[in-house]
């Protein structure tokens, strides 16, 4: 126990300098930009920046505005929303921490269409019924392809 | 203090300007950052038949999960698919339940759901071999599910119709990770110790739910920073990896020397301020829920489960800059845990700031359960 004591006695002391750093971050750690490099050496934009990136169909540079049946994309593009979605999330919202590929068309099943990406992944919007809303809401969803899975087990 | 309430607007708006969101997933490994070597098997939560795949979020060892202020919201739900076919779409559910206050577990009644949303399914595919999709399901996030209620214990999940060709031909089932209890042959998986309690529940609509012995690459979407505590065995093989496991070997670390000791660490992780400043704090247990405010020179959003600012501060940690999304810290490395602690609990939480914005935001909070 007097081991233990001693533990959290050193770490009481550095309660101190936790509240002076929690208060100087707010000035010494502001950077005007943040360059997020993915694993395959791409650059991502910041949420909310342009890229020059613009790959498939009917792609605008206008962003989603309210009420809009388009769907912002992470490059700063948008392309019309799928199934009748309104307002829908912008596509960078539920991609993941993963670089962002180009949509190369869409594809179709159980009458849902779906966005097909260069690198395998696939993308939607849709109308959904919200209980909790008592509404209708568009969902924003991604389906990234993953890794063979191990057997199934009982 | 300043009234909660009065900036929750403030808070609900703020992803809009960020963007992205956490996946709040309890597994040995980070499926969005980590190659995952710990899976068990992949499985249903009652074989072939119905039923909803349920994580247990319980405020005895988490807290603050989509902390929006004192509300939990959550934006939507992530899992892995494991499909075995992929030609043929899949159909399930997402559902966010809260417990049975008198039977414990999920409350599988209809007026016990939060939320339901029917009929999702998987994205086209011609391949007719078995494979995986990693579905990012999200709510828009001005529409994100708003929990007022505060459960002390709620469930999120997907719900599986029967499908009596799984395994053999087709049919939807998820990544697990057996627990040692579970008494399945898997040589990898979780590595709680002994007593720790199942995290995960199949719920079923025709009979009573029931607990199971695995965690699943499973949860909900949410704006707030996560943080996981890892365990560390050393004489264990169950990751398939070097590393902590940060599922329930973090949650229920073996510190009884008989004969592991295993060590701590924790691992905040942040998709929407991946360089920001991380501060991490712990506490003898569970702290009364605190609303710091927010300091003069930027946002500060969430509760702290470890202390308050004056009379019962926590204690300090650690302060670093996340990298690409993550920061690790060693609590304790194996051995060096005093056996003293067994059947007490600590708990941890750490702030993330954006530098880029001025908006810092609590981290849920988790306990180690020695």
């Amino acid at each position: 126990m007097t081991r233990t004591l001693m533990i959290l006695s050193a770490l009481l002391g550095l309660l101190a300098a936790w509240y002076v750093l929690i208060e100087g971050a707010a000035v010494e750690a502001a950077p005007s930009t943040v360059e997020i490099t993915g694993p395959l050496g791409i650059e991502m934009a910041p949420a909310g920046a342009a890229s020059s990136t613009v790959t498939g169909g009917d792609e605008e540079e206008a962003p989603a505005k309210s009420g809009s049946d388009r769907l912002q994309l992470p490059d700063g593009t948008s392309v019309p929303s799928l199934n009748g979605a309104i307002d829908a999330a912008p596509l960078q919202d539920f991609w993941g921490p993963r670089p962002y590929s180009a949509i190369m068309g869409i594809e179709q099943a159980d009458g849902i269409e779906w966005y097909r990406h260069y690198n395998g992944s696939y993308s939607t919007t849709q109308m959904v019924w919200r209980n909790d809303l008592g509404r209708h809401v568009a969902m924003t969803r991604v389906a990234h392809p993953g890794p063979t899975p191990p057997p199934g087990g009982r | 203090m300043q009234p909660i309430r009065s900036i929750i607007t403030a808070a609900l708006l703020t992803p809009a300007a960020i963007g992205q969101v956490n996946a709040f997933v309890f597994y040995p490994q980070d499926p969005e950052r980590q190659t995952i070597t710990c899976t068990s098997y992949v499985g249903r939560p009652d074989v072939s038949n119905a039923a909803e795949a349920l994580m247990e979020i319980d405020h005895q060892n988490f807290r603050g999960v989509g902390d929006a202020n004192g509300l939990v919201r959550l934006s939507g739900i992530y899992h892995w698919v494991a499909d075995e076919k992929l030609s043929t779409t899949e159909t399930y559910d997402l559902v966010v339940r809260h417990r049975d206050a008198i039977a414990g577990g999920p409350d599988m009644s209809a007026s016990a759901e939060f939320l339901r949303i029917t009929g999702l399914t998987t994205p086209p595919s011609t391949n007719p071999q078995r494979g995986t999709w990693i579905m990012y399901d999200g709510f828009n996030l001005t529409g994100g599910l708003v929990i007022t209620t505060s459960p002390d214990r709620y469930y999120v999940g997907v719900d599986l119709p029967a499908n009596p060709l799984w395994p053999a031909t087709d049919g939807h089932s998820l990544f697990r990770a057996d627990m040692l209890g579970a008494n399945t042959p898997a040589a990898l998986g979780e590595n709680e110790r002994l007593g720790a309690p199942n995290p995960t529940w199949a719920g079923l609509h025709t009979a009573a739910p029931f607990s199971t012995p695995w965690t699943y690459i499973l949860g909900p979407f949410v704006t707030s920073p996560n943080l996981h505590l890892g365990g560390t065995d050393p004489t264990s093989n169950r990751l398939g990896a070097p590393g902590a496991n940060l599922g329930m070997n973090g949650l229920f670390p073996d510190v009884g020397a008989n004969p592991r000791s295993d060590g701590l660490m924790v691992r905040v992780t942040d998709n929407l301020a991946p360089f920001g400043w991380c501060f991490l704090g712990t506490a003898l247990g569970f702290q009364t829920p605190y609303y710091h405010g927010s300091p003069p020179a930027y946002t500060l959003i969430g509760l702290s489960h470890i202390g308050d600012h004056s009379s019962n501060p926590p204690m300090s940690l650690d302060v670093a800059m996340l990298q690409n999304g993550v920061h690790e810290y060693t609590v304790a490395l194996p051995g060096t845990i005093p056996t003293a602690l067994v059947g007490q609990y600590l708990a941890f939480q750490a702030v993330v700031f954006d530098g880029n914005t001025g908006v810092a935001q609590w981290t849920n909070a988790q306990a180690a359960h020695f």
